[in-house]
């Protein structure tokens, strides 16, 4: 019986062919830029406070505060509620983060990380944080005795400002939050910068010592500090859409 | 040679699911989030297919050093051209077809350069001592004469029956038609018989 097609093509499928090594696709996806994806212009639902929920009322605020949280209501805010004494505690490590607001936790919570243990709010520049202490699935980061901040400016990101302000010994990875860019970003890192509404570059310092994740919406920046990977943190993120 | 056994960071998404299923949702999840620019799902997809992606590239070009810059450069176009791949379409021919372009770029400019040659695995074959020398010689027989092949026929066969993608996987590869490639592979295995004449009777 002769050779038949069907005889070569089974020999061939059984050569052992000396494939050579595959190169490593970690470093050539490194090298790469921002794809030219087209950004959605939708608006966002998701300002932190549209997150975090409706608002009861403003107490104990000094007027500049009162004022830029009376100003972040216009899309949404934390829900601050009227309380005997502001929280306190906030450990010295992590710095200033502004005046303690009380906060009703109960409304801004997440399923990752449960309810926020602190709130605070700050008008030089503009932020909003809140904080949530370790918790069960939420360790403690280094020993800052937080679990994990998550803090909302007035700006707006870049990827080249951020990648050159966050230093040689940062990697910084492009990724999806909901419909948003968002940074994610490993190793050592200590400061960040973003565009403030005048378009001027703002450097802001990390108080954790653990991964950060930065996101935009609708011209307002958040950053959220913590030791979760990327997964969680990302979800964080996303819930605070909904 | 082996692969390097990359660590899958997939941000939610791990290598390895348990069904076909899985997989193909896994892939359209991972995809959508590397059109919105996603590195990490970007990066995940193509670990999971670049070793198929680079042997292809390795079968076109005959080159180790080509089927590294052809995966490289691909892996680049890919992630730039991202707002053009449809995340309900498998990413893989996708993929691979932009690096096996690549490697096709490659493989013709370098044609006067010395001839490359394909080479078997020193691995063992899983055979008593007189069949696994049998096996090597017939098989260092085969690809010898598969590599005498012109190399449009010689594409073909190698992508549809050393590497076993699907008659369209080889099509999507070579930049053809489906039918193109049932007409290169028939030829070129009849050329291989033609060449091999009855030496495997």
């Amino acid at each position: 019986m002769g050779m038949t097609d069907r005889t070569v093509a089974v020999a061939l499928a059984l050569l052992a062919i000396d494939y050579p090594e595959v190169p490593s696709m970690t470093a050539i996806v490194a090298r790469l830029g921002t794809p030219a994806v087209k950004r959605s212009r939708t608006p966002l639902r998701w300002a932190l406070a549209a997150v975090i929920v409706a608002v009861v009322a403003l107490v104990t605020l000094v007027t500049p505060v009162r004022q830029a949280v009376a100003d972040w209501l216009g899309i949404g805010a934390i829900r601050i509620v009227e309380v005997g004494e502001i929280p306190s505690g906030l450990p010295d490590s992590i710095g200033d983060l502004g005046e303690p607001i009380p906060v009703d936790s109960v409304t801004a919570c997440s399923s990752v990380l449960g309810c926020p243990d602190q709130a605070f709010a700050s008008t030089d520049p503009d932020t909003l944080t809140l904080l949530w202490l370790p918790r069960r699935g939420l360790s403690e980061v280094g020993s800052s005795g937080v679990g994990a901040l998550l803090t909302r400016y007035e700006g707006t990101l870049d990827n080249p400002i951020i990648e050159k302000s966050v230093g040689e010994d940062a990697r910084v990875v492009v990724v999806a939050v909901g419909e948003a860019r968002g940074y994610w970003i490993e190793g050592e890192i200590h400061t960040f910068g973003y565009l403030d509404r005048e378009g001027e570059i703002v450097f802001e310092t990390l108080r954790l010592a653990g991964n950060t994740l930065l996101w935009e919406a609708d011209e307002v920046a958040y950053r959220f500090e913590s030791g979760l990977d990327v997964t969680a943190a990302v979800k964080v993120a996303e819930a605070f859409g909904r | 040679m082996g692969h390097h056994a990359e660590t899958s960071t997939t941000g939610g998404v791990t290598s390895g699911p348990s069904s076909e299923s899985e997989r193909v949702d896994d892939e359209q999840a991972l995809a959508a989030r590397a059109k919105r620019g996603d590195q990490i799902a970007f990066g995940a997809l193509v670990r999971s297919h670049a070793p198929m992606a680079h042997r292809v590239a390795y079968l076109i070009t005959r080159s180790a050093l080509d089927a590294d810059d052809a995966l490289q450069d691909g892996t680049v176009k890919a992630f730039y051209a991202l707002d053009r791949f449809l995340p309900d379409r498998p990413f893989r021919p996708w993929f691979t077809a932009i690096v096996a372009n690549e490697a096709r770029n490659r493989a013709r400019s370098r044609s006067r350069r010395e001839a490359l040659r394909l080479r078997l695995t020193g691995d063992p074959q899983p055979a008593g001592p007189e069949e696994e020398a049998l096996a090597r010689e017939r098989g260092e027989e085969l690809l010898r004469h598969l590599d005498a092949l012109p190399y449009k026929l010689r594409e073909a066969v190698a992508l549809r029956h050393v590497l076993g993608l699907s008659e369209r996987e080889t099509a999507d590869a070579l930049g053809v038609r489906p039918g193109t490639v049932k007409s290169r592979v028939s030829r070129g295995l009849e050329r291989l018989r033609e060449s091999m004449g009855g030496a495997w009777e």
